[in-house]
């Protein structure tokens, strides 16, 4: 068969070449890293020592510009124009100058830790009862996007310079992670985000019988993130998992950043550039699907499987449709690198058994993520990314054969679900846009940032893959990992929800190419204006747009307390309803009671029926339960009916009036966020009513 | 088990003394976080102290240090699919677990975690045995 020759510029030779002179790994694990041909690389080496050897005591280019740091830096004043043409040839010296990027590199570490330090110890100050109409960003104190700026600042200043040192440019990464992801954490007295809850509930059920609950929820018919925390939670002794939703979108967050550096490396070949994408995922991502639940954890395996896709099984020569990827100017130059295949029967069934494991969690764990997983290596294949072709059709039957084992309960009464979006593309990307129509403006304002954030990801990726025509970067394998997972969409009826989880599959493959823009426009200084500015537009819009919804995703102390209480008071059998979403139920014995919607989300694009109507309504369905049933209204929910409805607050004033005066609800419980009501009945014995 | 694949003697010696190193960090961390682990379990402590070595061991092994025993893998991949790998176990044990109605959470766990002491003595053992290249050279 005949083999295109791969060509190398120069810099990447020169790059290469460094890379092993500078860093003393092995020759072969460095052509590893970078997908090259061993022999090629070392061939590269012995010419440059060659070069180097010919020009002995002459100073080699790393070794000036390091001279010209030095001149540059402190040592100026204290070296003089001639003392400095004396350093030529003397190694001591070098050594001496080569320890000033070293300490410029210590100097940043500690400015980055120092900015951590300080963003963590404004959070403390700010004040919970300051989050507003656009969320947690009016409690953020000043000094917070004081620590922020600090750290952009020295994480580009690091970027930029010729020999960026991994461990920095991590440590940078990884304290954005923390300022962003710990923010609630700490200025919240309650984990946020009712849903979590609901999961902790899940898991605490699982941990203490060793059961799902098909039939109660959805989500235990891919019960396997239930089962695999109720797991861990017994081994570990905890009594409950809700001690686990506070800290864990950092905790998740954290763990994304090793795949997601291998895949964007993988995709880019370069790890200046796969730091610069991963120092912008979380500032993108403000989808806010990494709270305590099953798509956390599918997404985190999602990437993995991703790694190995593209990693070992990566750089097929094999093109599926050869005459459309040279259409695409897919030439093969750009081929990814296949010098190492995994050929040992032994090897390949240890990666057979990983990416087997990864697809069965996924499959059993989260109902959208094997879709995009399935659909996304799908892709791949198709347009030769990875030698995998079989691959799609093992996961579609894996999870085909999950849906009709695992999930039958399911999808028996959701026909319409799974298929019913099949045609309608237009009205599964628009899906829940009325309540757009209805918001208020503030809520209104804060999903227009949420739009103008991908909007700005998504032009940049346009024209980075248009801009990437002559990197090195796989730009296909990055448009094909940004694209699928939004046409995807178009199969299925999940509503609006399934758009913003298609953003966030598509962010990796978005950011390869944004890269790809940022790092080939312009020269060096255009380059870091556009980093620059790039980061200071993304940090205050992912604040808002992540932490927009605090008013109502937050879970304030009378709100827990309240929920707790009602559990104390309903006895088993009895019937909950919440006024509206969201509502932190379903967290303690949730098998023991029937939970019902008031359905206000569905009457809300013909309008929210009055007070007066909506009592008799509410109490009449609750009546249905013979073990009576309870009414809860908290202040998250009032907030939440405001923000996406457009009520005004003095509703829910009206609402509690309307229940009082109708005699058809008791009021028992009362604190100054949440109101439990009992519905009377005709045969009411009464309930003890707790003190306020 | 540690070989070195296709390169000149210098760099066959430093890939092999770096796997090696990797296999004893990646063993010593396996046989320390399981054998805590399993310790704590056993004395029934708290799970403010429990959990983290109990999550802890439960993310790192027992796959991260069996894929290390694969020496086609470099570290980064031993580390992000072992990672992967050990999450999806957690996972598929658990519901394995629920399906079959033989939910034993921390008998399974001490199982699984005495699997990954076993690889991870068996990482130390292998990267003991394997003499430290170079080294004759620097006895001669």
């Amino acid at each position: 068969m005949a083999q295109t020759r791969r060509q190398f510029d120069a810099d990447f030779r020169e790059s290469a070449v460094r890379l092993v002179r500078e860093t003393g790994k092995p020759v072969a694990q460095v052509a590893q890293d970078l997908g090259l041909n061993t022999g090629t690389l070392r061939s590269w080496v012995n010419a440059d020592k060659r070069r180097r050897g010919n020009r002995a005591g002459a100073l080699d280019e790393d070794e000036r510009a390091d001279l010209a740091q030095l001149q540059w830096k402190d040592a100026e004043p204290a070296i003089e124009p001639d003392a400095l043409k004396r350093l030529h040839g003397f190694r001591g010296a070098i050594t001496r100058a080569r320890s000033i990027p070293f300490m410029l590199t210590l100097g940043r570490c500690a400015l980055t830790l120092a900015a951590l330090a300080i963003g963590l110890l404004s959070l403390t100050t700010a004040r919970e009862s300051a989050i507003g109409q656009y969320g947690l960003i009016q409690a953020l104190p000043p000094l917070y996007f004081v620590s922020l700026a600090i750290l952009a600042i020295s994480f580009i200043y690091a970027w930029r310079s010729p020999q960026p040192r991994f461990p920095e440019l991590i440590l940078g990464v990884i304290s954005l992670v923390v300022l962003l992801q710990s923010a609630p954490a700490i200025i919240e007295s309650e984990p946020r985000f009712q849903i979590a809850w609901l999961h902790a509930g899940f898991t605490d059920f699982v941990a203490q019988t060793g059961r799902v609950l098909p039939r109660l929820d959805t989500r235990f018919s891919w019960p396997s993130f239930f089962t695999g925390m109720a797991f861990l939670d017994r081994a570990g002794g905890l009594p409950s998992a809700l001690i686990l939703i506070r800290w864990w979108p950092l905790f998740i967050n954290l763990l994304y950043l090793p795949p997601l550096y291998m895949l964007v490396k993988l995709v880019l070949r370069d790890a200046k550039k796969a730091m610069l994408a991963i120092w912008l995922f979380p500032l993108a991502n403000w989808i806010g699907q990494d709270y305590y639940s099953p798509q956390s954890v599918a997404y985190l395996l999602y990437l993995v499987l991703l790694c190995v896709v593209l990693g070992p099984y990566g750089a097929s020569r094999k093109a599926m449709i050869p005459r459309l990827r040279r259409k695409l100017g897919d030439n093969g130059q750009k081929k990814p690198p296949d010098d190492w295949h995994p050929q040992a029967p032994a090897h390949a069934l240890t990666l057979l058994l990983v990416m087997l494991a990864l697809c069965a969690a996924i499959d059993t764990g989260h109902q959208l993520t094997p879709i995009f997983a399935i659909a996304t290596v799908a892709v791949l294949v198709f347009f030769g990314r990875t030698r995998l072709l079989a691959w799609p059709g093992v996961m579609f039957l894996l999870a085909a054969g999950w849906v009709c084992y695992g999930a039958i309960s399911f999808w028996i009464g959701h026909i319409t679900t799974l298929f019913g979006g099949l045609g309608s593309v237009g009205g599964n990307y628009t899906g829940d846009l009325h309540l757009r129509l209805h918001a208020s403006a503030a809520h209104r304002q804060v999903n227009d940032v949420r739009l103008l954030v991908v909007g700005v990801i998504c032009a940049l990726a346009v024209i980075g893959f248009f801009a990437g025509r002559k990197m090195r970067a796989d730009r296909t394998a990055a448009a094909v990992m940004m694209v699928t997972p939004l046409v995807t969409i178009a199969g299925q009826a999940y509503g609006s929800e399934a758009g913003l989880r298609g953003f966030l599959f598509s962010l990796p493959g978005a950011l390869c190419l944004v890269t790809m823009a940022l790092t080939s426009v312009g020269g060096p200084r255009t380059r870091l204006i556009l980093i620059g500015a790039l980061t200071a537009v993304l940090i205050p819009a992912f604040l808002i747009a992540r932490w927009g919804n605090e008013i109502f995703e937050r879970v304030l102390p009378g709100e827990a307390s309240a929920a707790t209480a009602l559990y104390g008071i309903a006895p088993h059998g009895s019937a909950i309803m919440s006024l509206a979403n969201p509502a932190i139920l379903e967290f303690i014995d949730i098998g023991q009671y029937k939970y019902l919607s008031s359905n206000l989300n569905r009457l809300a694009p013909g309008g929210i029926p009055s007070p007066a109507r909506l009592a008799p309504d509410l109490a009449g369905r609750l009546r249905q339960n013979p073990y009576g049933g309870y009414l809860i209204i908290t202040r998250s929910q009032l907030e939440s009916a405001r923000a996406n409805y457009g009520l005004p607050l003095s509703w829910g004033a009206d609402v509690e009036r309307q229940l009082t005066q109708s005699h058809l609800f008791r009021l028992i419980y009362s604190n100054s966020a949440s109101k439990i009501y009992r519905v009377v009945e005709a045969h009411d014995y009464g309930q003890p009513q707790l003190p306020h | 088990m540690i070989t070195a694949s296709h390169s000149s003697p210098t760099d066959s010696e430093g890939q092999q003394n770096g796997l090696r190193a990797q296999c004893l960090a990646i063993g010593a961390l396996a046989v320390g976080l399981s054998t805590v682990s399993i310790a704590l379990i056993a004395a029934s402590a708290p799970w403010q102290i429990r959990f983290p070595f109990v999550a802890a061991a439960a993310l790192f092994g027992p796959a991260i240090p069996a894929l290390r025993l694969r020496p086609e893998l470099n570290l980064g991949q031993c580390l992000v699919y072992g990672m992967g790998a050990d999450v999806a176990l957690q996972m598929l044990v658990g519901l394995a677990l629920v399906l079959w109605h033989v939910w034993a959470p921390v008998a399974v766990s001490l199982g699984l975690l005495v699997i990954t002491l076993a690889v991870g003595l068996k990482l130390l053992v292998s990267s003991a045995r394997a003499e430290p290249a170079g080294s004759e050279k620097m006895a001669s």
